[in-house]
């Protein structure tokens, strides 16, 4: 994130690129690129409250969940599509404000475990609230876009406009607040810094994130049941973000594409995939803690380093 | 004068333990303030409670007439009040000079943040240290960096938690100077908890002398040497 300068044009670049290859692959391809880029809206999100702040949040796929059925629900209610993407944005911010009051005062693992029971009563009301959510079966999605071009073009973009706004968040007022509580909170709330509200500020941002990319695959799938919002869903999440590497910019995308686009590139059985996901993920964290990129960027300083060999 | 900063009947209990016994004081601005007394009787839980890191059980704290008991650390900061601590805490990955620039921007006066990080370098003597990641700092450094991001917020109040803490005479030395400095040069009334007599003998304007949380004598050095309370506290009976 250090050369600033060119981050935004490189994203808008990567965006056009990301659509050409949503759009011109064939469909097997396609469907890959189009979870990766869903899943970098999500993870992007994540990074702002489990990579700017440090609280590793395993929730994210229940915002993702609550956005899928809150756009959904409001497209079957008539609501014009901007107002569907607000309910998906809106509701998930909300349910993970109140979610970050009702974890105010948990750290570390208390509150990865914590999260990770919001994953599992998300799941349990998508499945049990049949009147409204359809039950295990779900609903059909009412499609809201006139072609999949314009379908294409919204997930190559807001995938590319995530990355964008958590960089611009990290490097505004709010990130830096939310780094200084990362590295200790007690401290910076001694240095003034309102680590309680920042701390809900981040809850609400990563959640408005997964809401979004809840309506992205809603509308890509056509069709939503609980059991693509399972909890280990916000647990796969905060791997891939581990594994990308953590508040950096690109760290989402690369999660993504090696934690959902591996697996279905090898054609493994999905319980196959998640095996090798875990191995590949307790290796990267042993080795390379602060996840790929981390790694890249130390081995590339090292190198620099190093004198030139004699010749 | 009116007192910087007034406490009354302030209290804080943790379980059954009276940490804090109802102590009172008045501090004029402009003071160098000490507070001495044996391991556990109350000096850090005093501090505590006077940036927001604990809330009282009773009583009450006021800075420059206005009560700040039991408000969130992050408000007294807002208020004017700026603390160091007894175990050193930076973020040891930043550089010194990225830990004073959100000290400075989330702290009282926003504006002149820059000059604020200035003053705070030049007063620690940390100048040609701004650059380096907190945790290359030698001890005695880290010790003086923590009091540079202290004054980065601009308080008008500090509070230091045993600042000489592994420090060499040398080193607590020139520790002595840059207080007396900071408020010679600022105004800033500075209230130091500190286990090395030498140096706060030599430092402070009066002293509170504490035993079981609570008070057992105030007055000058020269008062609290000779009193007697005192004496057998630290001496046994």
């Amino acid at each position: 994130m250090t050369r600033g300068g060119l981050t935004y044009p490189a994203l808008c670049v990567l965006g056009i690129l990301l659509f050409l290859a949503l759009q011109y692959s064939n469909a097997f391809y396609s469907g890959i690129i189009a979870s990766i880029l869903i899943w970098t809206v999500a993870v992007s999100g994540l990074n702002v409250v489990a990579g700017l702040g440090g609280y590793p949040s395993l929730m994210q796929g229940g915002f993702y969940g609550i956005g899928a059925y809150a756009s959904t629900l409001a497209l079957n209610d008539g609501l014009a599509l901007p107002l569907a993407i607000l309910a998906a944005i809106a509701v998930a911010a909300i349910a993970g404000l109140l979610v970050g009051l009702a974890f105010a005062r948990t750290r570390g693992q208390y509150f990865a475990i914590g999260t990770l029971f919001f994953g599992v009563v998300v799941n349990l009301v998508l499945t049990n609230g049949a009147s409204l959510t359809g039950g295990p079966l779900g609903l059909s999605v009412p499609l809201a876009f006139a072609s999949t071009a314009d379908l294409n073009i919204a997930i190559a973009a807001s995938a590319a406009a995530a990355m964008m706004l958590v960089h611009a968040i990290g490097r505004s007022r709010i990130g830096r607040h939310l780094t200084a509580l990362r590295e200790d909170e007690d401290y910076a709330e001694h240095l003034g810094v309102p680590t309680g509200r920042m701390k809900l500020l981040g809850f609400t941002i990563s959640a408005g994130f997964g809401g979004f990319a809840g309506f992205l695959i809603a509308q890509y799938n056509g069709a939503i049941s609980p059991d693509l919002f399972n909890y280990t869903v916000g647990f796969v999440m905060f791997v891939a973000l581990s594994l990308g590497g953590a508040a950096r910019l690109a760290g989402p995308l690369l999660g993504s594409a090696l934690i959902v686009g591996v697996p279905d590139l090898l054609n493994l059985p999905s319980g196959a995939g998640m095996l090798l996901v875990g191995i590949v993920f307790v290796v990267v964290i042993i080795i390379a803690p602060d996840g790929l990129i981390g790694a890249a960027q130390s081995l590339a300083a090292r190198l620099r380093a190093r004198p030139a060999p004699a010749r | 004068m009116t007192p910087l900063l007034a406490v009354e009947n302030l209290a804080k209990r943790f379980g059954g333990v009276r940490a804090v016994d109802h102590i009172g004081l008045e501090i004029a601005p402009g003071l160098i303030y000490g507070i001495i007394g044996p391991n556990g009787s109350g000096k850090t839980t005093l501090l505590g409670l006077l940036s927001g890191t604990y809330r009282p059980t009773a009583g009450s704290i006021r800075l420059d007439g206005q009560r700040i008991d039991g408000i969130a650390a992050h408000r007294t900061v807002a208020a004017g009040i700026a603390r160091t601590f007894q175990t050193t805490r930076l973020f040891a990955r930043w550089t010194l000079a990225e830990t004073l620039a959100i000290a400075a921007s989330a702290g009282r006066a926003r504006a002149g943040a820059a000059q604020a990080v200035a003053t705070a370098l030049d007063l620690t003597g940390l100048a040609a240290s701004a650059g380096r990641p907190c945790s290359a700092l030698s001890n005695a450094e880290q010790r003086f960096a923590m009091i540079a991001v202290a004054l980065a917020s601009q308080p008008r109040l500090l509070l230091l938690d045993e600042p000489a803490v592994g420090m060499s005479p040398t080193e607590a030395g020139q520790l002595g100077r840059a207080i007396r400095r900071i408020r010679d040069t600022t105004g800033i009334t500075v209230v130091i908890v500190e286990h090395n007599m030498h140096l706060m003998m030599g430092l402070a304007d009066r002293i509170l002398a504490m035993n079981a949380g609570r008070r057992l004598a105030e007055g000058t050095p020269a008062e609290i040497r000779a009193d007697p309370a005192v004496i057998a506290a630290y001496l046994g009976h």
